[in-house]
């Protein structure tokens, strides 16, 4: 009788630490691994991971791996995660830098086959995937509404991990016409 | 219309008695269109029972009744009526002079029946207005 | 009248609209020029700020790789990166090659600015060469070369030439930003005065508007109020004409009644004439002076069985005849005997002469004379003979003999 109690106790016991160890294999946050293995992965499903990241200014970009760790970042951190897990998904991406008054600057990532930009201020709203044109211009205008603001002007840039350094590839100016930027004539 | 003396709405009520029926409807006609309320009977005998319903403020009749003479029967009403006019109206043409000394006593007023309506009218209306 | 006013208010009201719309569009326009405006000020502003922002981007790039040539220090290094992006290539990487793209950018439509962006990014581009190969020396270790590099660079002839540059940009931007901003001042200095001017000229317009509709109105009032008086006048003439109508129908109404009272009178007394005729039993004739008979009494008929229509306008002789004062005839008379049949030869004969027997009537009749109790027969359609005593009077209308009325009094037969 004293036995079969102890083997019950034991058990449970066995239970409780099984549970604690894989307490942070189960609560642990999302890797980059995690996010390249994903087998079902779209934009609105990459989006909906950072549903609960922190805003933090870093004026460099981040690492990814310590981005994903601390769930503290700003714009450009996560746009560049984009455009390199999506990048890798298949998905054409742009990266856009938007230059507005009195503001600083915000960087999404553009991703053609939805028509849509991921925007790090979208991220804890259901829709994290704001719908636009394809053109820097277009992108541009729709990135200073919602900040209620003017843009002045907007550059496509590259980024790779390795390099750790913007490219500029190309910059659209608010005052031109249309006609003359360098991504027309594809406004549709 | 009689002077009411403070305007009272009520018609003056006239019987008429006579025994031919067109002389009773053209007096009714005219009597009623000139504001007064008429009773109309053929007989003495009928004469007797409206006065005693409805007492006339003046009574018209003929000389010749089928029932009675028309003289007797204003007698007679007199003894009921003794302050209401009664006027003899007759077709009957008497000599001026009986009707002087003799009707004119025993009625308040003595017509021909070819007198003008109008003359009717007038008498009635003075006998009315005392 | 109306139709006249109403098109001219029409009018007044395009005119109105017109001009409206023409101050509504304006307005927009002068947003949309504000709009405009303020994206060149902001514009302009950028230029600015990255022109400056090169220039210190190559202090900082240039101050770096001299430190990091000294000192080696890596955090320097760090910071000629950061400032000259990745060296060699395009100039498109680093806060140097953002700001030097964006600088050209901005000023793809300012040729003047434009030019003297591309000498700056020649010259920025230099200051990058030289730290690239400064820095490609320091790596290969080879001193004497990073020695001679920097004994040759002009690096503060080239810096300030780069700020001569770069002050120039800015101020040749600050003009245009000067001019760029009078023109939006006095263009919404136009645009207010044409909304105020569009305003006032609406408001005139309204005025004339209100003044054609009062003016309207006002007639409209006098043509009503017209309108009713003449109606209020025709109402009078038909109230005083109904009333005219009820006084003459009143008056009808009278003299029918009148008339239909004034007939029966008339019957009456007609009436009661034939009453006193018909009651009479002796036979009553009424003749003409021809000696017609127009009128008898019910006595006659039941005497001689004649009706009423057999002997109107018939002579008296076919009824009765008069007995001369033939002793013969007295005695027929007074000896009833056998019917008289016997004597009718005798009669007939006497008949026959036109003697005095019918003479004596017209004679006592033209003369005006009453003929009493003669002998006479009466004859009923039997033929039977009765004896009677005719009384004749003539008839009179006003002292002119017209006629005669004969009464027969019929001896009583003793059974």
């Amino acid at each position: 009788m004293a036995g079969r109690r102890n083997s019950r106790g034991r058990r449970a016991f066995g239970a409780l630490c099984l549970a604690l160890a894989l307490a942070p294999v189960l609560l642990r946050a999302v890797t980059l691994a995690d996010l390249l293995s994903d087998p079902e992965m779209t934009p609105k499903r990459f989006a909906d991971y950072f549903e609960n990241f922190q805003y933090e200014y870093h004026e460099e970009v981040q690492d990814p791996v310590v981005f994903l760790r601390t769930q503290r970042g700003d714009c450009d951190d996560y746009a560049i995660l984009s455009d390199y897990v999506l990048g890798r998904r298949g998905l054409e991406t742009r990266l856009v830098h938007v230059r507005m008054v009195g503001q600083e600057a915000h960087d999404v990532c553009y991703v053609v086959s939805v028509r849509s930009y991921l925007d790090y201020n979208l991220r804890a709203y259901y829709r994290n995937l704001e719908r636009s044109g394809p053109t820097v211009r277009e992108i541009a205008t729709k990135v200073a509404e919602s900040f209620k603001s003017n843009w002045t002007s907007a550059s496509e840039y590259t980024y790779t991990y390795d390099e750790g350094v913007k490219h500029m590839v190309f910059t659209v100016v608010k005052t031109d016409s249309p006609s003359e930027d360098p991504d027309y004539p594809n406004p549709r | 219309m009689t002077a009411g003396s403070d305007g009272t709405p009520m018609k003056k009520h006239i019987l008429i008695v006579d025994d031919e029926a067109n002389i009773r409807d053209l007096l009714e006609e005219f009597l009623t269109h000139n504001g007064f309320r008429v009773t109309t009977v053929p007989s003495a005998y009928e004469a007797q029972q409206t006065v005693k319903r409805d007492a006339p403020n003046l009574i018209i009749s003929d000389l010749q009744l089928e029932d009675s003479d028309g003289l007797d029967m204003i007698e007679q009403l007199k003894s009921t009526l003794p302050k209401t006019p009664m006027v003899l109206l007759t077709g009957v043409l008497f000599d001026p002079k009986v009707v002087r000394e003799t009707l004119s006593k025993k009625v308040s007023c003595y017509l021909e029946k070819t007198s003008s309506l109008a003359r009717i009218l007038h008498e009635v209306q003075r006998l009315l207005a005392v | 009248m109306k139709d006249q006013t109403i098109s001219r208010i029409l009018i007044f009201f395009l005119f109105i609209s017109a001009v409206l719309v023409y101050v509504a569009y304006e307005s927009v326009r002068n947003i949309d020029r504000s709009m405009a405006s303020s994206d060149w000020v902001n514009h302009t502003h950028e230029v600015i700020l990255e022109v400056n922002g090169v220039l210190s981007s190559v202090r900082a790039g240039d101050s770096a790789v001299h430190t990091y040539v000294i000192t080696g220090d890596p955090a320097s290094k760090a910071v000629c990166h950061e400032a000259f992006g990745v060296l060699g290539g395009r100039l498109d990487s680093g806060e140097l090659g953002e700001h030097l793209q964006v600088a050209e950018a901005d000023t793809r439509n300012e040729p003047a600015q434009h030019d003297e962006i591309l000498r700056l990014i020649g010259l920025a581009g230099k200051r990058a060469d030289f730290a690239r190969a400064l820095l490609a020396a320091h790596q290969s270790g080879d001193t004497g070369s990073v020695r001679s590099l920097l004994a040759a660079d002009e690096g503060a002839e080239a810096n300030r030439e780069i700020q001569n540059l770069v002050r120039k940009v800015t101020s040749e931007e600050m003009a245009l930003l000067a001019d760029r901003d009078q023109a939006s001042y006095l263009q919404a200095d136009n645009t207010r005065k044409t909304v105020w001017s569009g305003v006032v000229i609406d408001f005139l317009l309204l005025g004339g508007v209100a003044w054609l509709i009062r003016d309207d109105i006002a007639t409209r009032r006098r043509a009503a109020a017209a309108l009713r008086e003449s109606n209020e006048q025709l109402e009078a003439r038909v109230l005083a004409r109904t009333a005219d109508l009820a006084s003459a129908n009143e008056k009808l109404l009278a003299e029918n009644l009148e008339r239909r009272w004034g007939n029966q009178a008339l019957e009456h007394q007609l009436r009661y004439n034939h009453l006193i005729v018909n009651s009479i039993s002796d036979l009553v004739f009424v003749l003409t002076k021809a000696m017609n008979i127009s009128r008898i009494n019910p006595a006659v008929v039941h005497q001689t069985g004649f009706e009423a229509e057999e002997l109107i306008n018939r002579p008296f002789s076919s009824v009765v005849q008069l007995l001369d004062d033939n002793p013969g005839a007295d005695a027929l008379l007074l000896n009833p005997g056998p019917p008289l049949a016997a004597v009718v030869p005798m009669i007939g004969g006497i008949m026959g002469s036109e003697g005095p027997l019918i003479d004596p009537l017209t004679h006592a009749l033209s003369e005006g004379r009453d003929l009493r109790d003669l002998p006479a027969i009466v004859e009923d359609r039997r033929g039977r003979k009765t004896a009677a005593s005719l009384t004749l009077f003539p008839l009179r209308d006003r002292d002119k003999v017209v006629g005669g009325v004969a009464i027969l009094q019929v001896a009583q037969e003793k059974a």
